[in-house]
């Protein structure tokens, strides 16, 4: 009889003592995010060309990579302008464009909002592609980041540097036609794919590619982070013959698409590392 | 006390202190051991699990919410999910599932059972947030 309220107590003490334990979580980090600065649209493209062999590369990509995909061969008289020089680069910081060449200043062009605005209205009336969506183009060009250099080397460029906060907007039509940020591609999904996609009720995605780190929403929904090494691809590349060539400009970059099916809202947002 | 409920409430202690030893640990994750899984020239698997030229290749099921596929202690690929996550996943490929069936037989396809879609969330958040194992898959090509 002694015994049976002593269990009782342990047991008590043991649910109290297990609880307090369970309860007590580890201090939450209360410490506030620090509000980052808008995040800036980067793109560094390093070019090198050789006028001997008549070879560019690309981005880190060699003249060979880049004849596979079917980039063009310059003419003769490009090819005399290219080896008068040694490089020249073109920088779109802030509020201004900078060029040089053979690293000696050539011109400065203001590059504000006001100078964009002639810039959108140049564009309208020349280029028969539809009217510039001003928002847009600023969503882009706002605290962009842009350099473009060109070398006469016979080195293998500097791999591409990307790093876009801006999210780039990307629209199936009802009749399965693709366009990116208004503009038409020419490419269409099939329509078993548009119906496979109107069936399941999908109406936006967000994808968004950090240097191999994959974070991807289906209606705004999260589905799990994928991480995609360079090594695991090479794999894949070399089990399936893919010849996907040297893909470290791709690992060291970062951007994202929204995609919307229909005329549903444009998917918002950023793609943030 | 009959003996009946002694027992029951001894063993309702010793799990539950088991339990706070554990979880005062951080719950970690309890390694299980690696299931190997020989696999034969022709089948789809042996031309990944060969290309690298390390013939093995092996699959690690984290129940804290990790997924990863590695090769001679080299990274290939992971999958990070949350209960969150999972559900959303499994939510997409149902519909996805039902949408195909649905345009091969031109009828609506019922839904799933709603209590197993919940039971599949159980189990994955019970093993998610109390108890954590680590499951590996060691896939072998055969010459």
């Amino acid at each position: 009889m002694n015994k049976t309220p002593t269990f009782i107590k342990l047991l008590l003490a043991v649910i109290l003592v297990l609880g307090m334990l369970m309860v007590q979580q580890p201090p939450m980090a209360t410490a506030e995010i620090a509000k980052q600065e808008i995040p800036a649209n980067m793109v560094h493209i390093d070019v090198t060309y050789d006028p001997g062999t008549k070879s560019y590369s690309i981005g880190g990509f060699s003249a060979e990579d880049l004849r596979q995909v079917g980039a063009p061969q310059f003419q003769d008289e490009i090819w005399q302008v290219l080896s008068m020089l040694d490089g020249a680069t073109l920088k779109i910081q802030g509020d201004t464009i900078d060029f040089f060449t053979n690293d000696q200043p050539l011109f400065s062009v203001a590059w504000d909002g006001a100078s964009r605005e002639i810039l959108y209205s140049l564009l309208n009336a020349y280029i028969e592609l539809g009217d510039v969506d001003m928002e847009r183009a600023e969503a882009w060009l706002d605290k962009s980041d842009i350099v473009i250099s060109l070398r006469q080397s016979k080195e293998l460029s500097e791999p591409l540097q990307i790093s876009l906060a801006t999210l780039l907007q990307v629209q199936v039509k009802d009749n399965g036609e693709l366009s990116v940020e208004g503009f038409p591609t020419g490419m269409s999904l099939t329509p078993e794919t548009l119906d496979l996609v109107n069936l399941a009720g999908i109406e936006n995605l967000k994808l968004c590619w950090n240097k191999g780190v994959i974070d991807l929403q289906v209606n705004g929904q999260s589905l799990p982070q994928a991480t995609l090494y360079q090594g695991g691809l090479s794999v894949v590349d070399k089990a399936f013959g893919l010849s996907l060539g040297d893909l470290t400009p791709i690992f060291g970059s970062s951007f994202g698409a929204g995609l919307v099916i229909g005329e549903a809202d444009p998917v918002t947002g950023e793609c943030l590392p | 006390m009959p003996r009946f409920w002694r027992v029951l409430l001894i063993s309702l202690i010793i799990v539950l202190v088991l339990y706070g030893i554990y979880f005062a640990l951080g719950r970690p994750v309890i390694p299980l051991p690696t299931i190997p899984y020989k696999v034969s020239p022709g089948q789809p698997l042996h031309s990944i699990i060969t290309s690298d030229g390390a013939d093995e290749l092996k699959l690690t099921l984290n129940t804290s919410g990790e997924i990863e596929i590695t090769s001679e202690d080299q990274s290939l690929a992971a999958l990070n999910y949350t209960p969150e996550t999972f559900d959303n996943t499994l939510d997409l490929g149902e519909r996805l599932l039902n949408a195909q069936k649905s345009l091969q037989s031109k009828e609506d396809v019922p839904e799933s059972s709603p209590f197993l879609r919940k039971l599949i969330n159980w189990v994955i958040a019970y093993y998610y947030h109390i108890i954590r194992f680590r499951l590996s898959v060691l896939l072998i090509a055969l010459p």
